[in-house]
């Protein structure tokens, strides 16, 4: 079976009327998120909507500190917005405020909320960073393994550790790092690094692939190479939401919404 | 599994690491050391006050002792807890080396060789006793002198130097079993042992005289005297650098004399001093200093009728009963020694007021007076400082590992900040914030495991040297020592590890380092993961 297929069977199985209902895998209503600098509250997000349909891909443009990230953390489980809510497959992402009491928030790390969001991260989101983020003392084949490692529980290891060995193979050899399987991160170049990320990303088939500034620390050779990776994913029918500043890049996705005063509209 | 996977990576990769498991080893070496030397030393004085007492002492603290002792042996030794039990005396004196004009003050202490042999360990102090086994003796005895057999009829040979028996078979025997004199010859000895080898003669070790004059027949000579055991460090001097030399040449079997004050029955003192000469028989080493350098051991018979305490008939034909400082009680395997003192002590008050004896009101007060005890109680006042001692240096040296812990702390915050971002990548590929957690605890854990083994392993390997390192030291200045055995009792330092410490120090480590890491693993769980993933 394909990754394609198994995708789409992931994300058909379960979802599909709830996305069907609503209109869209990936929603994000009345988003708001505000940071504090010093003692001024900078709203970044202001009841921003957004839409993403299974298999589409959606790029979010907007000028430097205008929230596109914010926005992708929101989205990805990463970061809770002050309102709003997130729903991925008609289920919402984030607790309800009512209900978020100090006791709560205080037991956050033991929460049902919490768990919820970490299984999202976990099963249904694959992040691609602009930085990377790599964790230096693993090596590439580390680095997409300790992804699988997270999925599975200690018990489990010895029995799933081959089939993960392998998932992370054949991962590793789509995005054309076969050859530096045991390389550190400081031994790659810019370009190889965000493959391995891209790598790590996609080796549990997530649902959905966020993508900050995948090309943004790139040259234009590694940038377009990547982005090649992105539309064969997009082939395959990956549901794919990317943040960029460049409007080359965002060509590539079916639809290109643009983030202006924390809020989204269709360019 | 990421959480053990990333604890052991970080381990091996993160050389800051190295300092925290280098503080940790450093810290429980120290403990392990300072709890070894003080149990040791607590272990080593039990076993001495054991080897040297018996596992029950009858003692009345009184300088003229208690009557009855032979009724009381007698008695006693049919009960099924007491295996054997010997009479002791105490007395002082004056001890003269007349070929090297040296005197010393003295504890005299009167002993039946062969039961107190079977009582305690006295024995195995004995060092000719234990080289040459049988030939330690407080009977009368003559100076051995070391002869020439005719050799091989070949004409090179001047002769095979012999003992005269039964020393000479003593001395086969020993050699056929391997035993091997192992003294530190003095200076005067080693010069004389080499002045015989050159003349083709095996000397014994420095114990016996050799042939005067014309005569060489291996023989006993001159008057027969008591035998006396020496402590060692009254017939040798102990050097800085801890070898010990004798008080000039002075073989096995040369005369010595002992002067005594004799009490009366009332504790005085009775008459003029005695004096008597006695041939040093053996040295005791018992490795405590304060016994090796204030005993004498002599027949306790031959003690009682020079302190004027064996039976005797008053002017009114009466009956003096003998007396004894102490008795020492061996007490049969399986038995409790600290319920047999308790029988014995009720014993002998109801012993002394039973009216079967003739005792006078004196006789009467000084036997009942006496009071058993274990060996243990006998030596709380120096067993039990050494014990508070030494769980005041554990807490001492437990607030001094928190040093250590708390360079845990900083090391793994420290580690916390420098992997920051690594918690945001693990929080958002779905690690949970007590997994994450888990991962710096797990460190932690890991760190304490690892210096921990490495300490118990490092203490464990100095404590088996320690006397090396303190010979080492002491040659290179003598003023390096940090063992004094007048101190500490003990010529050496004790070495003992016991196993249960260095599990103890191991497991310990692993506590705490593992509690130092709880305050870095709450910072790690509780970052939200876009703060990490932006943390600069």
């Amino acid at each position: 079976m394909s990754n394609a297929s198994q995708r789409e069977r992931d994300t058909t199985a379960v979802g599909a009327s709830a996305e069907d209902a609503r209109g869209g895998f990936l929603r994000a209503e009345g988003i708001s998120r505000t940071y504090r600098l010093g003692r001024v509250d900078v709203p970044v997000l202001r009841r921003a909507d957004l839409s993403v349909r299974r298999g589409e891909f959606a790029a979010i443009m907007g000028k430097s500190g205008s929230g596109k990230s914010t926005l992708l953390h929101v989205l990805g489980a990463l970061d809770e917005p002050q309102e709003g809510q997130v729903f991925v497959n008609g289920e919402p992402v984030y607790a309800p405020k009512e209900r978020r009491s100090f006791r709560a928030r205080a037991l956050d790390v033991l929460s049902v909320h919490e768990r919820r969001r970490n299984r999202l991260r976990r099963d249904t989101f694959g992040f691609v960073f602009q930085f990377y983020h790599l964790l230096p003392e693993l090596t590439v084949f580390e680095n997409v393994l300790v992804t699988e490692m997270v999925r599975t529980g200690v018990l489990r290891w010895p029995t799933a550790r081959s089939g993960a060995r392998r998932r992370v193979s054949a991962e590793l050899e789509r995005v054309g790092l076969s050859h530096r399987l045991a390389h550190r991160p400081s031994e790659l170049s810019g370009g190889e690094r965000q493959r391995v990320a891209i790598a790590r990303a996609l080796v549990h088939r997530p649902s959905v692939l966020l993508a900050d500034e995948p090309t943004g620390n790139l040259d234009a050779t590694s940038g377009a190479a990547i982005l090649a990776i992105f539309q064969a994913l997009h082939a395959e029918g990956q549901t794919i939401v990317m943040v960029t500043h460049d409007a080359t890049v965002a060509a590539c996705a079916d639809r290109v919404l643009h983030l202006d005063d924390g809020q989204l509209a269709a360019k | 599994m990421y959480k053990l996977f990333l604890t052991l990576r970080y381990l091996r990769k993160r050389r800051i690491a190295y300092a925290a498991v280098g503080a940790v080893t450093l810290c429980a070496a120290m403990v392990l050391i300072v709890m070894s030397v003080l149990g040791g030393f607590v272990q080593e004085m039990k076993a001495k006050a054991r080897a040297l007492l018996g596992d029950v002492i009858l003692d009345n603290r009184s300088y003229h002792g208690f009557p009855l002792y032979e009724e009381l042996i007698a008695e006693i030794s049919t009960w099924p807890e007491i295996q054997r039990a010997t009479p002791v005396l105490y007395s002082w004196g004056l001890l003269r080396f007349p070929q090297i004009e040296q005197t010393a003050t003295v504890r005299v202490v009167g002993v039946r060789l062969d039961e107190v042999y079977e009582v305690n360990g006295f024995r195995r102090s004995l060092y000719y006793e234990q080289h040459y086994p049988g030939t330690t003796s407080l009977a009368p005895q003559a100076q051995a002198i070391l002869g020439v057999v005719d050799g091989p009829q070949d004409g090179a040979s001047p002769g095979i130097p012999r003992l005269p028996e039964p020393l000479h078979t003593a001395h086969e025997r020993a050699r056929a079993a391997g035993l091997r004199d192992t003294d530190e010859y003095d200076r005067e000895w080693t010069s004389f042992r080499k002045a015989l080898e050159k003349d083709g003669i095996t000397p014994y070790p420095g114990v016996f005289a050799l042939p005067d004059g014309m005569d060489d027949t291996p023989r006993w000579q001159g008057e027969e005297f008591p035998g006396l055991v020496i402590g060692r460090d009254i017939v040798a001097v102990r050097q800085p650098e801890g070898r010990y030399r004798r008080l000039g040449f002075y073989p096995r079997g040369y005369v010595v004399t002992l002067t005594l004050l004799p009490t009366t029955e009332a504790g005085d003192i009775s008459g003029q001093p005695i004096k008597r000469a006695f041939r040093y028989a053996d040295d005791s080493r018992t490795g405590v200093h304060d016994i090796d350098s204030n005993y004498v051991y002599c027949d306790f018979a031959l003690l009682q009728r020079l302190l004027q305490m064996d039976e005797a008939q008053r002017e009114d034909g009466s009956r003096v009963p003998g007396r004894c400082s102490q008795i020492q009680i061996k007490i049969a395997p399986g038995h409790d020694p600290a319920k047999a003192a308790e029988r014995l002590t009720k014993f002998v008050a109801d012993f002394a007021y039973s009216g079967r004896f003739a005792l006078n009101i004196s006789e009467r007060e000084l036997l009942r007076r006496a009071r058993a005890e274990t060996w243990e109680q006998s030596q709380r006042h120096v067993i039990a400082p050494i014990e508070k001692e030494r769980v005041l240096m554990q807490i001492v040296m437990g607030i001094i590992s928190l040093v250590a812990v708390l360079l845990v702390l900083c090391i793994l915050y420290m580690i916390v900040l420098q992997k920051t971002r690594d918690v945001g990548v693990l929080k958002s590929v779905g690690a949970s914030s007590t997994g994450v957690g888990a991962i710096f605890v797990l460190y932690g854990a890991a760190v304490g495991a690892v210096g921990g083994l490495l300490g118990a392993a490092l203490g464990w390997t100095f404590m088996m040297n320690i006397n090396e390192v303190q010979e080492f030291l002491i040659s290179i200045h003598p003023g390096m020592r940090v063992w004094d055995f007048s101190v500490y009792a003990f010529d050496r330092i004790p070495s003992r590890v016991e196993l249960a410490d260095a599990l103890g120090v191991f497991v310990a480590s692993i506590l705490a380092c593992t509690g130092g890491s709880f305050a870095a693993a709450w910072r790690a769980a509780r970052m939200e993961p876009v703060e990490a993933l932006r943390y600069e």
